[in-house]
């Protein structure tokens, strides 16, 4: 009777993370081949067949993997930089604290943040404009809802280096690397040697699982693309809910399609993921 | 043990009167008398499922409406954001689950009463049952009909609007006074144009692609391919060879209209546009556009269209959600909606019907400032097409504009 509840709330844990998902991804899979949906008339399989006519998803993947790839490689670059130069200010002062406080920003506070600062009419193209450095709107760089998607990626890194920075630092200190680099120091080594050698490679090893999961929640981000980004090229999850909400209610079972496809890649991302999180657990 | 038995019956019987709520059939909640009507729906909740945009038009709804129905029925008005194709899914799912609809009432017009047509979710016909029906101008083929289709009775005119251009006559000294002048006028000006890729954009689509054509009335009747490819070719044609002189050089549009507004605000842009022609002097008197801001219709004209409130099937209060339809198409509530200062929505009602007092109050409401008077518009005003111009203009613009892909040839 004592081991009866766990089991019941593992079991409901369990139908909340796995059987919910799964049942959506099967609610899309009907509606795909038009067996589910408002307009439902059904089995097809003309939508699956029109897929690879239509390059409209797989550029909104290319495109959201480029904004990840570049975004979660800048925040790890700048995070290992500020663990492995700055240790000194990390362990005294309010360094450490101020990484906290982009966490506290939900992201689409953080999104409508960098719109007010960085768009034609926001604040620093004002500011140019009062400082005479430009003399017109259009003369401001295009900062926000540009073709290489340079605002989604800021907000990104914005949002993620600070994490990846407390992270690299938990490692940092509990790996004890501190006596470590005592030791390669006693042992001859210079400290950029220690860096590169040492401390680098086992703060990424460690950390591998959480940044393929970053690179995943990049990848399916929504609030920021929709503020920052352009109605094209589009990230995933802004694709597919605009495909989603088309006046065209005919077009539902391409944006279910769409909706399974990228909902199965973005799982089968994930089981690499969760095999590294066994191996290297923190 | 006792207790627990006891509580296992209070839960049934809390589930069993939530199954009492069940929806009726159209013809129990029709076949009533109006007074039967009136008496079931006192006291009763509404769930109103609304387009939330605009802060005026919110306004009208919590501030006026929502004590108004209170105070005369006793009814708890909610109003619920949601709109188009979500609406449609929403309740078309409750539908294929068999629930009664969590809406009462929504609004809508063209597309979305089609496709609520063709889920069938909608209950009715019920216009003729609400007594104030009889002062609605429903000889008006830009009421009685809505986008092509007839009303039938399936949903109840609310208010009636004329889509327009908005201008910053600061910025603007002579804003083109045609679509055919257009081209010309954004290639002389670059960066101050561009095209909102949602509703109020694919109005302005349908009234360009009409005047390219020559002939609105090619567009009555069912949607034609012929006719729409022909003249969305040319439309795609004259789009992109001006592409490079809209706001940011064409290779952006504004999702929505609310960043196209701000946009405006700003000075960013020198145009943006509304589909109620009365909308600039509300959005001057709010201090929300300058005081330089004009509105006006090119020639040959824009479309003028109708929204309508229309009854969910499944609804659990459809007899309140009549009271309230009833009191949203009197002449109280259509004189104070039809303010320029409250929200500008242009009645729905044949003036000529009501008793002259009335009347004349409609006619002394504060004039517009900024937008043309509503009798200059008439000769300006085309009818809406089918809504499957919609889809596909929709569609093809992304395609063809957006991203920028060739039109195949016919």
């Amino acid at each position: 009777m004592r081991f009866r509840l766990p089991k019941l709330l593992l079991g409901g844990y369990g139908l909340l993370v796995v059987g919910l998902p799964l049942a959506g991804l099967a609610y899309a899979l009907l509606g795909s081949v038009g067996l589910a949906g408002p307009l439902a008339a059904g089995f097809t399989g003309r939508y699956w067949l029109a897929l690879g006519h239509d390059p409209g998803l797989l550029y909104a993947a290319l495109y959201s993997a480029g904004v990840a790839l570049v975004a979660v490689g800048l925040s790890t670059g700048l995070a290992l930089a500020l663990v492995l130069g700055a240790q000194a200010a990390l362990r005294r002062g309010p360094l450490l604290g101020l990484l906290y406080v982009p966490l506290l920003m939900p992201a689409l506070v953080l999104a409508f943040y960098l719109f007010q600062l960085l768009s034609r009419s926001g604040w620093l193209s004002r500011l140019s404009y009062q400082a005479g450095l430009t003399s017109r709107l259009e003369a401001f760089p295009e900062l926000v809802q540009d073709a290489a998607g340079v605002g989604i990626v800021l907000a990104h890194v914005l949002l993620t280096f600070p994490f990846l920075a407390l992270l690299f630092q938990a490692i940092y200190q509990e790996s004890r690397l501190d006596d470590y680099y005592q030791l390669t120091r006693t042992l001859g080594a210079s400290a950029g040697q220690f860096r590169r050698r040492v401390a680098l490679p086992l703060l990424l090893r460690r950390a591998a699982p959480t940044l393929l999961l970053s690179t995943v929640a990049t990848l399916g981000a929504y609030d920021i693309p929709l503020l920052l980004g352009r109605p094209y090229p589009q990230m995933l999850s802004v694709y597919l809910t605009t495909r989603l909400q088309r006046f065209d209610l005919r077009e539902l079972p391409a944006a279910y399609l769409a909706g399974f496809v990228v909902a199965g890649g973005l799982l089968v991302l994930l089981v690499p993921a969760l095999r590294y999180t066994r191996r290297h657990a923190l | 043990m006792k207790k627990l038995v006891l509580s296992f019956l209070g839960l049934l019987g809390l589930l069993s009167g939530c199954g009492t709520d069940q929806p009726r059939t159209p013809q129990q909640v029709l076949g009533q008398s109006w007074a039967q009507v009136e008496q079931a729906g006192q006291g009763q909740p509404v769930t109103m499922v609304m387009w939330q945009g605009d802060p005026l038009i919110n306004q009208y709804m919590n501030t006026y409406v929502k004590p108004e129905v209170q105070r005369r029925y006793g009814i708890d008005l909610q109003l619920v954001a949601g709109q188009g194709a979500g609406l449609v899914q929403t309740l078309a799912a409750e539908q294929q689950a068999g629930q009664p609809s969590e809406a009462d009432m929504v609004w809508i017009n063209g597309e979305t009463f089609y496709q609520l047509r063709q889920v069938d979710a909608l209950l009715g016909p019920f216009v003729e049952k609400l007594p104030n029906a009889r002062l609605l101008d429903l000889q008006n083929p830009f009421i009685n009909t809505d986008f092509q289709q007839p009303i039938a009775g399936m949903e109840c005119p609310w208010g009636n609007v004329q889509f327009n251009f908005i201008y910053d006559s600061a910025r603007v000294a002579r804003p083109p006074r045609s679509f055919a002048e257009l081209p010309a006028y954004l290639q002389a000006h670059p960066g101050q144009f561009t095209i909102p890729n949602e509703f109020t954009g694919m109005t302005l689509l349908k009234s360009w692609m009409m005047a390219l054509s020559g002939n609105p009335a090619l567009f009555r009747g069912k949607f034609d391919e012929a006719v729409y490819k022909q003249w969305s070719d040319e439309l795609w044609r004259v789009i992109n060879a001006s592409k490079p002189y809209f706001w940011k050089q064409g290779q952006t549009f504004p999702e929505q209209l609310a960043p196209l507004h701000q946009l405006f605000a700003n000075g960013e842009v020198a145009f943006t546009f509304s589909n109620n022609d009365a909308e600039v002097d509300n959005k001057v008197n709010q201090k929300v556009f300058p005081a330089t801001a004009r509105a006006y219709v090119p020639l040959p004209g824009t479309i003028q269209n109708s929204h309508y409130l229309g009854v969910v099937r499944g609804a659990r209060h459809p007899e309140a959600a009549l009271l309230v339809i009833n009191f949203l198409i009197s002449p109280e509530a259509q004189l104070k909606k039809m303010d320029p200062n409250v929200w500008g929505d242009h009645t729905v009602l044949n003036l000529v019907a009501l008793p002259a007092a009335q009347r004349q109050q409609f006619e002394r409401l504060p004039s517009r400032r900024y937008a043309p008077r509503r009798a200059a518009l008439q000769g300006l005003a085309l009818p809406e097409p089918d809504p499957e111009y919609m889809t596909r203009l929709f569609k093809d613009f992304r395609t063809y504009v957006i991203e920028g892909h060739a039109v195949p040839a016919s």
